[in-house]
């Protein structure tokens, strides 16, 4: 039976005031078209979990190479010429569509006569232009700051829950009711480095809140699987197209069926999740269904019988 | 009158493009991505001209070029290829023969003036 983490445990902040019992262990959905590649996943994940665990007698893991190196990323050789190069495509966009509003408003718009829709309209987009270009600087800043070439890693063992907590507080009281199912009692215990792990949680919400129609549910979920810990974090927004499953991880990657909708996104997010997850040796994975909702897997190793490291 | 095919995933410039070309006379469409292009030009609803991003999802620009060149009924459509990428020119050139090349952040008289020229050649 799952128990259901609520304000009365402790510190939950308002947000988690109506939790909903979502009864039986929540199922990963896998549509039968995509059964061969999510049981690939599985059994990579698998695969993973069942390493010896990597951060023994480290606390640091370099994305670099060597026998704790993290896969590099299936979008290519990623040389700061190559990141550059991406970033300028990402940005020339935005530049584009600012620069023909703008022209198109030159050439509409006369002194002494009052703005029409259309002018209003076109500002209004310029405006959510501008905004993206921001966004895609701020994002390409954060993503920076958060080491997207050489990850280090500062483990410890935590507790998971704690974690979750943590990363579901900065988000906006009253705009999504979360819950939160922790399957086993007691602390969630995994080793791994908090603060990340915080950001992983911390994007895979704001994903969530940001794809889903307000006021909607989003569901995160913990529980043990036989590879160590399960965390699943569920709304009921856009979804995500099957076939882009696995490419939404991808650097500067966005689901086609999120174009146009979200100024905000360029790309990066669920690409840094993937890079720490897999620092910790762990998986993160999408359901592959159409939606309503998309729903964000990450599994994480844990050490097993009394191996836990010292920390 | 006419009429175009614009396919860019980013919505705000279908959008500017849609607006400035049927200000200018143009009848224009708008798809996301090539392979909403490729239905629809399979459904023979054939423009005058096909202006497509090289990146776009499911299928990019180069890709539905190399799709229109191999079928027969399309093979004749000029098309107009747009690119925020850098470099990409002279490989896009592997999908086949498009007629115009357009880097983007462009200016929307530099790209009309493509687009007559293109359409101005072909007749």
């Amino acid at each position: 039976m799952m128990e259901v983490c609520s304000k009365r445990e402790g510190d939950w902040p308002e947000l988690y005031a109506n939790p909903v019992d979502l009864g039986p262990e929540p199922a990963v959905a896998v549509p039968s078209e995509d059964q061969g590649r999510q049981q690939s996943t599985r059994e990579t994940a698998r695969a993973d979990a069942q390493r010896p665990l990597r951060l023994v007698g480290t606390n640091e893991i370099s994305l670099e190479g060597g026998p704790c190196a993290v896969k590099p990323s299936v979008d290519g050789p990623e040389s700061a010429g190559n990141a550059l190069g991406v970033l300028a495509h990402e940005l020339r966009n935005p530049l584009t569509g600012l620069s023909g509003m703008l022209e198109l408003l030159l050439g509409s718009l006369q002194v002494g006569r009052p703005a029409g829709r259309e002018e209003f309209e076109l500002l209004e987009t310029a405006q959510a232009e501008v905004r993206r270009l921001s966004d895609i600087l701020s994002s390409v800043v954060e993503a920076e700051r958060s080491g997207l070439r050489s990850l280090q890693l500062k483990c410890a063992a935590v507790d998971l829950r704690e974690i979750v907590k943590a990363a579901v507080r900065p988000m906006l009281p009253g705009t999504h009711p979360i819950t939160i199912e922790c399957g086993p009692p007691g602390p969630v215990r995994v080793y791994a480095d908090r603060h990340r792990l915080e950001q992983v949680f911390r994007n895979l919400l704001g994903n969530a809140a940001k794809y889903s129609p307000p006021a909607s549910l989003i569901r995160l979920s913990l529980r043990r699987v036989e590879e160590g810990v399960l965390a699943s974090v569920g709304d009921e927004g856009v979804g995500i197209p099957p076939a882009e499953a696995e490419r939404i991880f991808e650097r500067f990657y966005r689901a086609s069926n999120v174009h146009g909708q979200d100024p905000g996104g360029v790309g990066l997010g669920l690409y840094l999740c993937r890079r720490i997850v897999e620092a910790h040796g762990g998986r993160i994975w999408a359901d592959h269904r159409v939606g309503p909702g998309a729903t964000i897997h990450v599994l994480l190793p844990t050490p097993s019988g009394d191996a836990w490291p010292d920390c | 009158m006419a009429r175009l095919l614009i396919a860019d995933d980013s919505a705000a410039i279908s959008q500017l493009l849609q607006r400035y070309f049927t200000r200018h006379g143009y009848e224009a469409a708008t798809v996301p991505d090539g392979e909403a292009a490729l239905a629809l030009l399979r459904r023979g609803e054939v423009p005058d001209l096909v202006m497509a991003d090289v990146t776009m999802p499911r299928l990019g620009g180069g890709e539905l070029l190399r799709a229109m060149r191999a079928d027969s009924r399309l093979r004749g459509v000029p098309v107009v290829l747009m690119s925020g990428a850098d470099l990409q020119e002279e490989s896009a050139r592997a999908y086949g023969d498009y007629q115009a090349w357009m880097q983007k952040p462009f200016d929307l008289q530099q790209m009309l003036a493509t687009v007559q020229r293109v359409l101005a050649a072909r007749t």
